[in-house]
C-alpha cells in the first residue's frame, strides 16, 4: 500500500480509529492489531512475501531467545551467524543474486572462459533491505549484551513489521523502538497535532516536489546525449530534489503516522542540503542508515580508533557497502565510492566534525562563506546523485563530463537559458516556498514544525494552504516511492 | 483527542469544501458538453467518431451530436438513457445509431485502450454509478480531485504543465513534408487504420454489445422514439483493408438480421460510390471532411425520412 493512494487515506483512520477505540491499557490487544495491520499493509503490494517477514521474524525472535540463555560464547557467535547467514541470505538471494551471477560469468568470459549465465527471475521484494537491517540490529545487540531479548512474540512481530517505516524506513534501532510496544502509549495533543502536520508536509515532499520534479529528471537523464551542460546540471537538480522529496517525504509520513499511535522513531533528515561539508551532509542523509553501518560496521572495523590508513579504509568499506546496500549495481558502488573520495579531505585534516550544529544557527540568514560552502557541497552532492542516477557508470561518467565542459561553454549557457524558459514561474514559486519552509524548519524535527507554535487559527489556515497546494500542485502521474526498490 | 479531532474535522471541510467549489466549475471534455445541452432535440446520432460525419445544421430539425471517438455501445445506451431521463429528446425524436465495422468487438470500459479505463473518465462525471460499467468510489474520487486541480489552474492561468512544449518552426517542419497526394494519403491512412479497427473487431465475441444496442432499440421505440441504423460512407481503401467475408458474414449479414428482427431501417452508405471513390469528401479514409458532411447529412436526412415514413 501506498502512503499516496487513497487505499492508505482510508485504512489509516480505520487502524487509528480502532487502535485507540480499543484503549491504551490494553497494550497486547494493541500490539497485535498493529501486527495485522502491518500484515495488510504490506500484503496490499503482494501478500506471497508476507512468509519471508514472518520467517526473518521467527528466526530472530527464536535466536534472541536462544541467545540470552546461552552463556557459551561458542554457541552464542553460532546463533549470531546464524542470523546473519538467514537475514543476509535472504537479501542475497532476492537482491543480489543476478548481480554477481551475471558479473561471475562476465569476469569468466573475459578470462577466456564459457560458462552460461543462470539469471533468475527473480521480484525484489518491497523494505527487505529495511527490515532485514531492523531484525539484525536486534540479534547483533542482544549478542552484543546491550538489549534484553524479549519473550513476547507478538511485540517482536510488531517491531519488524510495524507498518509506517516498513518498507523504507527509518530503519529503527531494537533499543528504540521494542521498548515502546512494552509499554503503555498515551495519547497527546501535541503528538497528534505534530504528527498529522509532519504527515501533510511529507505528502507535499512527495507528490507535489519528488513527482513534478521527477518527470524533468527523467526526461534529461533518459536523454542526456542531446542536452547540453548547463542543462545536465539541471537535470541532476532535480533529481536531487527528486529523491530528497521523495525519501524524506515517505520519512516524515512514517514518522508521522508513528506518532498518531504514540510511539516515537528516529529522524532520518534533517535538511541535508543545508550542509556546509559532505561530512554534515552525511550526519542529515537518510541518518538512520548511517548511524546502522556507524554501529554495526565502522566501530567494529575500528573506526576511526585506528591508524589513519585504516580508518581511511573503513571510510571506503562503509560508504561502498552503503552504495551497494541501495542497489545491485555498479553505479550504486561508484556513488558510495565517490562519496568517500568527498569525505577523504576532510579526514586527513581533521575537519569531519566541524559543523555538528545548524548552519546559521543564531541568525535569519548564513553567511556569505556558508552560502559558499553550502554551494559547493550541494554541487558536488549533484555529481554524485548523477552516479546514483544513471544506468551505467559508462552514462554517468559522459554525463559528468558533458555537465562540466558545458559549464565552460557559453553556448551552452544560451541553450540552458531557453530550456529555462519553458518552465512557468509557478514551479519556481512552489519550490522556493518549499525551501523558506525547510530553511525555518531546519532547526526542527521536520519542515513545517514551526506552525505548532503559530495561534490557532494561524496553523490551520497553515495546513489548509499546504494542503490545497497539494492537491492543486501534485503530480498526477503516480510515482513510487523510489527507496521502495532498495 | 478531542481537540485534535475538532481540528483535523475543521482542516477536513475546508479543503473539502475548496476541492468541490473548484470540482464544480467546470467538467471535463465530453461530460461539460452534456452538462450543457438544453432539451428538445428532434434528432441525435450517437456512436463512435464515425457519427462526426453528420452535419445537422443542414437540417430543419433540432440536432445533436453525441457520438465520442472510440464509443462503445454500452456507454451509447447509458447516453441514450441520460438524454431520455433529462428529457433532452423531443416527442418521436430520430435516434440515429452509427455503427462502426469495429463496434461489436469492443469492452464496455474500452480496456484495450490501457490507461486505467481512461476512456470512462468523463462519463464519472455525469452517470449514476449503476451506469458505469465496473464503478469504482477511488477512481471517482481521483477524478475529482484532479479536475479540482485542472479547474484550479485554469482559473489562475496556471499552465496544467510546469513545462510548455517548444514552439516548433511550422513552416521548416511542413518544408519537410514531401508533397502527397490526397489518394495516397487517404490509402496510407486505411492502411494503419484498418489494422487497427480489425483488430479490434475482434476483440470480444459481438454478443454483449448487440444486446446493449438491441437494449436501445426497444427502449426508443417503447418511448415513442424513431431509431434508425447507419454504416457511414468509408473510402474505398478502407473498406478494401477489412477481410471481405468477415465484413459480410460477421457485420453486414448480422446488422441486416437484426434490424429486421426489430424492425429498425438500417441505411448503410459503407460501399454508395458517390462517396467511396470521391477522395475529395474525405478527411482521412474513414470520416469526411466538411464538404463530405455536408453531402452526406442531406442524403441521409432525406433516407431516414422515406423510411420513417415507409414504416
Amino acid at each position: 500500500m501506498l502512503f499516496n493512494s487513497l487505499d492508505f487515506a482510508i485504512f489509516l483512520p480505520l487502524v487509528f480509529a480502532t487502535y485507540w477505540l480499543i484503549g491504551s491499557n490494553n497494550i497486547k490487544s494493541q500490539n497485535v492489531l498493529i501486527v495485522v495491520a502491518s500484515y495488510v499493509f504490506y500484503g496490499w503490494w503482494d501478500w506471497r512475501f508476507l512468509s519471508l517477514i514472518l520467517f526473518s521474524t521467527v528466526v530472530d525472535f527464536l535466536i534472541g531467545s536462544s541467545l540470552s540463555r546461552s552463556e557459551n560464547t561458542r554457541k552464542r557467535k553460532y546463533l549470531l551467524w546464524t542470523s546473519l547467514v538467514v537475514n543476509l541470505g535472504l537479501l542475497g538471494v532476492f537482491k543480489y543474486y543476478n548481480f554477481f551471477a551475471e558479473n561471475f560469468v562476465q569476469a569468466f568470459t573475459f578470462f577466456g572462459g564459457e560458462i552460461k549465465s543462470n539469471s533468475l527471475n527473480i521480484i525484489l521484494p518491497v523494505g527487505i533491505s529495511f527490515y532485514t537491517f531492523q531484525t539484525l540490529s536486534y540479534t547483533i545487540d542482544v549478542y552484543r549484551r546491550k538489549l534484553e531479548p524479549t519473550t513476547n512474540f507478538i511485540n517482536f512481530a510488531a517491531f519488524v513489521s510495524f507498518f509506517p517505516q516498513l518498507v523504507a524506513g527509518p530503519i529503527e534501532r531494537a533499543s528504540n523502538l521494542l521498548p515502546q510496544f512494552q509499554k503503555k502509549r498515551k495519547i497527546d495533543y501535541q503528538n497528534l497535532s505534530n504528527g498529522f502536520s509532519q504527515i501533510v508536509w511529507g505528502l507535499f515532499k512527495k507528490v507535489v516536489i519528488a513527482d513534478n520534479f521527477a518527470i524533468y529528471a527523467n526526461e534529461i537523464f533518459e536523454n542526456f546525449e542531446s542536452y547540453s551542460g548547463f542543462v545536465l546540471l539541471f537535470g541532476a537538480f532535480f533529481f536531487a530534489f527528486q529523491i530528497y522529496g521523495d525519501f524524506s517525504g515517505y520519512s516524515d509520513i512514517a514518522i508521522g503516522t508513528a506518532r498518531l499511535f504514540g510511539f516515537n522513531l528516529t529522524q532520518n533528515f534533517a535538511t541535508p542540503y543545508f550542509s556546509r561539508d559532505i561530512a554534515e551532509f552525511w550526519r542529515r542523509w537518510h541518518i538512520s542508515l548511517s548511524t546502522w553501518f556507524r554501529d554495526y560496521l565502522y566501530i567494529p572495523l575500528g573506526g576511526s580508533q585506528r591508524s589513519l590508513s585504516k580508518n581511511i579504509r573503513n571510510i571506503f568499506i562503509i560508504f561502498v557497502v552503503s552504495g551497494f546496500w541501495h542497489g545491485a549495481n555498479w553505479t550504486f558502488v561508484a556513488w558510495g565510492a565517490l562519496n568517500a573520495l568527498y569525505f577523504l579531505p576532510l579526514v586527513l585534516v581533521k575537519r569531519n566534525r566541524k559543523n555538528l550544529d545548524v548552519v546559521a544557527e543564531n541568525s535569519w540568514f548564513p553567511s556569505i562563506k556558508e552560502v559558499a560552502q553550502i554551494g559547493l557541497t550541494f554541487f558536488i552532492t549533484l555529481i554524485a546523485w548523477v552516479f546514483f542516477r544513471a544506468d551505467t557508470i559508462g552514462h554517468a561518467i559522459k554525463y559528468v563530463s558533458d555537465l562540466l565542459a558545458g559549464l565552460i561553454d557559453v553556448n551552452s549557457f544560451v541553450a540552458f537559458q531557453s530550456y529555462f524558459s519553458l518552465f512557468d514561474k509557478s514551479l519556481w514559486l512552489l519550490f522556493l516556498g518549499f525551501i523558506l519552509i525547510e530553511w525555518i524548519g531546519r532547526k526542527k524535527k521536520f519542515g513545517l514544525e514551526f506552525i505548532e507554535k503559530f495561534p490557532k487559527p494561524i496553523k490551520l489556515l497553515s495546513l489548509i494552504l499546504v494542503i490545497m497546494a497539494t492537491l492543486f500542485f501534485m503530480s498526477t502521474g503516480k510515482q513510487d516511492f523510489i527507496y521502495f526498490q532498495f | 483527542m478531542k481537540k485534535f479531532f475538532a481540528e483535523i474535522l475543521f482542516v477536513g471541510i475546508a479543503v473539502a469544501a475548496i476541492s468541490y467549489y473548484f470540482d464544480g466549475i467546470k467538467n471535463p471534455g465530453f461530460a461539460n458538453f452534456i452538462s450543457r445541452i438544453k432539451p428538445d432535440y428532434e434528432i441525435a446520432n450517437f456512436g463512435t467518431s464515425h457519427g462526426y460525419d453528420f452535419n445537422y445544421h443542414v437540417s430543419p430539425l433540432r440536432g445533436i451530436n453525441l457520438n465520442r471517438g472510440g464509443n462503445t455501445l454500452f456507454y451509447d445506451l447509458q447516453n441514450y438513457y441520460y438524454m431520455k431521463e433529462n428529457k433532452l429528446l423531443a416527442d418521436n425524436a430520430i435516434i440515429v445509431l452509427p455503427i462502426s465495422y469495429f463496434i461489436f468487438g469492443l469492452d464496455e470500459n474500452r480496456s484495450d485502450r490501457g490507461l486505467e479505463n481512461a476512456f470512462v473518465d468523463d462519463y464519472y462525471f455525469y452517470m449514476n454509478r449503476d451506469q458505469i460499467h465496473e464503478y469504482s468510489v477511488k477512481k471517482e474520487v481521483a477524478l475529482h480531485s484532479h479536475n479540482a486541480q485542472r479547474n484550479f489552474k485554469s482559473k489562475y492561468k496556471i499552465p496544467q504543465n510546469f513545462k510548455r512544449a517548444p514552439t516548433k518552426n511550422k513552416n521548416v517542419a511542413q518544408n519537410k513534408k514531401r508533397k502527397i497526394s490526397q489518394k495516397e494519403k487517404l490509402a496510407k491512412h486505411a492502411e494503419d487504420r484498418t489494422k487497427r479497427h480489425f483488430e479490434l473487431a475482434r476483440l470480444m465475441p459481438p454478443e454483449k454489445n448487440f444486446m446493449y444496442l438491441e437494449e436501445l432499440i426497444l427502449d426508443a421505440k417503447e418511448s415513442g422514439f424513431n431509431p434508425v441504423l447507419v454504416t457511414v460512407p468509408y473510402y474505398e481503401a478502407y473498406n478494401q483493408g477489412f477481410d471481405l467475408d468477415w465484413l459480410k458474414k460477421q457485420y453486414f449479414e448480422r446488422l441486416n438480421r437484426f434490424g429486421n428482427k426489430l424492425g429498425v431501417p438500417y441505411l448503410d452508405y459503407s460501399h454508395d460510390e458517390r462517396f467511396t471513390k470521391n477522395e475529395g469528401l474525405f478527411k482521412d479514409s474513414d470520416h469526411l471532411n466538411e464538404a463530405g458532411k455536408e453531402m452526406f447529412s442531406e442524403l441521409v436526412l432525406e433516407d431516414i425520412n422515406v423510411r420513417l415514413s415507409e414504416n
